[in-house]
């Protein structure tokens, strides 16, 4: 991409590209409607939103952690507002890919970097650990306060969020694949955060190997190594040390096959391995308020 | 009922076990601090990164604690904090040095009047000894739990990179040791500390860092230096049985057979090759790679060691220079 082709994003893109709090950006995906990182609005739910060089008060409308975005309600007047990139730009990213990447800094001034997607997408884990499918790795540099601005294709259509910077000036972006789906219940305020179980678990590797030093017979499955107070797990009678085999009825041989567990309506049926035996507990889910 | 009655009564409820318990619980509490591990937050403010426990070495402020509790997990980098007495003391603490292969750190509070525990020796302890396992979960109040040594000599792979040692002589005990119990201490029934509580594998398998000769120097170490430095040949090995007409010069015990040289290592300089079997390394007769990695002590980094491989059935005796593991 040459610079025109830069100039002519950042003069179609740039207004709807906005500052978020002190230290992230944010991208207007409807009138009135900011898409940023959850991280950038983790403290109360008003946040100050700096709108072609006005600062403006926003009300955050709710928070998705485990794709790490948030919409947030701001008067944004009649200015531009981003497209989704369609599916089928999205299913065609891939390394080579030219991407445009955007930021307003806390507000501080409009960035437009050209760059290259450096990956095939894949999965990332997010700040809650939760697998992010299809994550955009690029070459774009951004400054530090960039997070939460908008990824582009040469045509200015949203193709996600960018969320981390990595060692080499790369920079990873959640994608609209991602994201997306989140935004409805996002914006309407009715998003609610995933069940939790309320255990803390080593992964299978270090529960073989721990289970190997004191001889018991190496088993898949995640180690318990701590049970919150008043939690599902402690009322269902989970304990550390518990290595849990199965949720939901199928084997756990990784955390994804907990968090699908545990996402699935109804109470959870887990199986443990205490020692060499083998205990089945059922613990109770509810929707966090 | 007066209360010096009650309290009579709760004297002789105290049986034995009971009293040997709280007696260490008495002793060795006020030694045990909790940690809060802090880091650097988004906002450029503290946050909280962690919790565990440690206990005081020595009065003039240094403590014993885990290097999993003090460490960030991914990059390996040390993280001050606060630490908290149970009579109420709160006193800043930063790492001076911490060791993922023995998993053991020591860190320096800023408060010098603090109690020492007393060290044991857990080379001395036999299976079935009672054991008291302390930590310090909240802060204000330790957490007691008492069991008894289930296994000795366990051993624990550690991890810092892309390097995988063992941790010998772990204790394995079924003092419950409760999360925040890491970096506790595991004592004898005289209050002597003689383990770090590291890992739970399971219900009723708590393993503990062992204190002896070998952890004590790592600490001595780790409070001189900061760190430990190892010796690196550059060779992964397994054991394998002696073929029989060597038995008459070798014995029955295994012998290492190089699975892989790296490249350019001190290994490939010495010219040792995948397939050798190698039988002793500075004179001493070698039967795992655990042996090799207990020779590869700091002193020998720099020094020229006489090692004995057999090739082809052939005895051949190369010098192999040792160099700084990660250096």
């Amino acid at each position: 991409m040459d610079g025109m082709g830069v100039a002519r994003v950042a003069q179609n893109v740039g207004g709807a590209v906005v500052g978020v709090g002190r230290h992230g950006s944010g991208v207007v995906i409807a009138p009135g409607r900011v898409l940023t990182l959850a991280r950038n609005v983790e403290r109360g739910d008003e946040v100050a939103v700096h709108v072609g060089g006005e600062r403006v008060a926003g009300r955050v409308l709710g928070r998705d952690e485990a794709v790490d975005a948030a919409v947030v309600a701001v008067e944004t007047g009649d200015g531009p507002v981003v497209d989704w990139a369609p599916d089928e730009v999205l299913a065609d990213v891939g390394i080579g890919t030219e991407v445009i990447a955007l930021g307003d800094p806390g507000g501080r001034g409009l960035r437009a970097a050209p760059g290259f997607v450096a990956a095939a997408p894949r999965g990332v884990r997010g700040p809650r650990g939760r697998l992010i499918e299809g994550v955009l790795e690029h070459t774009a540099p951004l400054p530090r306060g960039a997070g939460g601005g908008p990824l582009v294709d040469p045509e200015g259509r949203l193709l996600g969020l960018n969320a981390v910077r990595r060692p080499g000036g790369l920079i990873l972006a959640w994608p609209s694949s991602a994201v997306r789906p989140a935004v409805d219940a996002l914006s309407a305020g009715t998003h609610r955060p995933p069940r939790r179980l309320g255990v803390a678990v080593a992964p299978p590797a270090v529960a073989r190997r721990l289970r190997a030093a004191v001889g018991l017979p190496p088993h898949d499955g995640l180690l318990v190594q701590g049970v919150r107070d008043g939690s599902p797990a402690a009322a269902a009678g989970l304990t550390r040390g518990d290595l849990i085999v199965e949720a939901g009825g199928r084997p756990v041989t990784g955390i994804d096959d907990l968090y699908a567990a545990v996402d699935t309506a109804g109470p959870l049926t887990l199986a443990v391995l205490r020692g060499a035996d083998r205990h089945d507990l059922t613990a109770t889910l509810e929707p966090t308020p | 009922m007066t209360t010096d009655l009650l309290a009579a009564r709760d004297a002789e409820a105290l049986d034995a076990y009971s009293r040997t318990v709280s007696g260490v619980a008495e002793l060795l509490a006020p030694s045990v601090a909790n940690l809060r591990v802090l880091r650097r937050g988004r906002d450029g403010g503290q946050v909280t990164a962690g919790a565990g426990s440690a206990f005081v070495l020595a009065a003039d402020g240094f403590l014993i604690t885990s290097a999993h509790v003090v460490t960030a997990r991914r990059s390996g980098a040390a993280r001050g904090g606060v630490a908290s007495f149970p009579d109420g003391r709160e006193t800043a603490f930063e790492v001076i040095g911490a060791d993922a292969l023995t998993d053991l750190a020591v860190l320096r509070a800023a408060d010098h009047d603090l109690p020492p525990a007393t060290l044991g020796d857990a080379d001395a302890l036999r299976v079935g000894q009672l054991v008291v396992a302390i930590g310090n979960p909240h802060g204000f109040a330790g957490s007691v739990t008492a069991g008894v040594v289930s296994a000795l000599g366990r051993s624990l792979p550690a991890r810092e990179g892309a390097t995988v040692r063992t941790i010998d002589n772990v204790i394995q005990t079924d003092a419950a040791l409760n999360p925040g119990n890491s970096g506790g201490a595991l004592a004898d029934s005289l209050g002597r500390v003689v383990g770090v509580n590291t890992a739970v594998a399971g219900v009723g398998l708590g393993l503990a860092v062992p204190i002896n000769a070998a952890t004590r120097r790592v600490v001595a170490v780790l409070l001189a230096d900061g760190r430990v430095r190892r010796g690196y040949l550059g060779i992964a090995g397994a054991p394998r049985p002696v073929a029989p007409a060597l038995r008459g010069r070798w014995g029955q015990d295994p012998v290492v057979e190089i699975v892989e040289v790296v490249p350019g290592s001190p290994a490939a300089e010495a010219g040792l090759q995948a397939g050798d079997l190698l039988v002793e390394l500075d004179g001493r007769r070698l039967t795992g790679v655990q042996d090799v990695q207990r020779l590869m002590e700091d002193e020998v980094i720099g020094t020229r060691v006489v090692v004995t491989a057999l090739r082809d059935g052939r005895e051949r005796r190369m010098t192999v220079t040792p160099r700084e593991l990660g250096g």
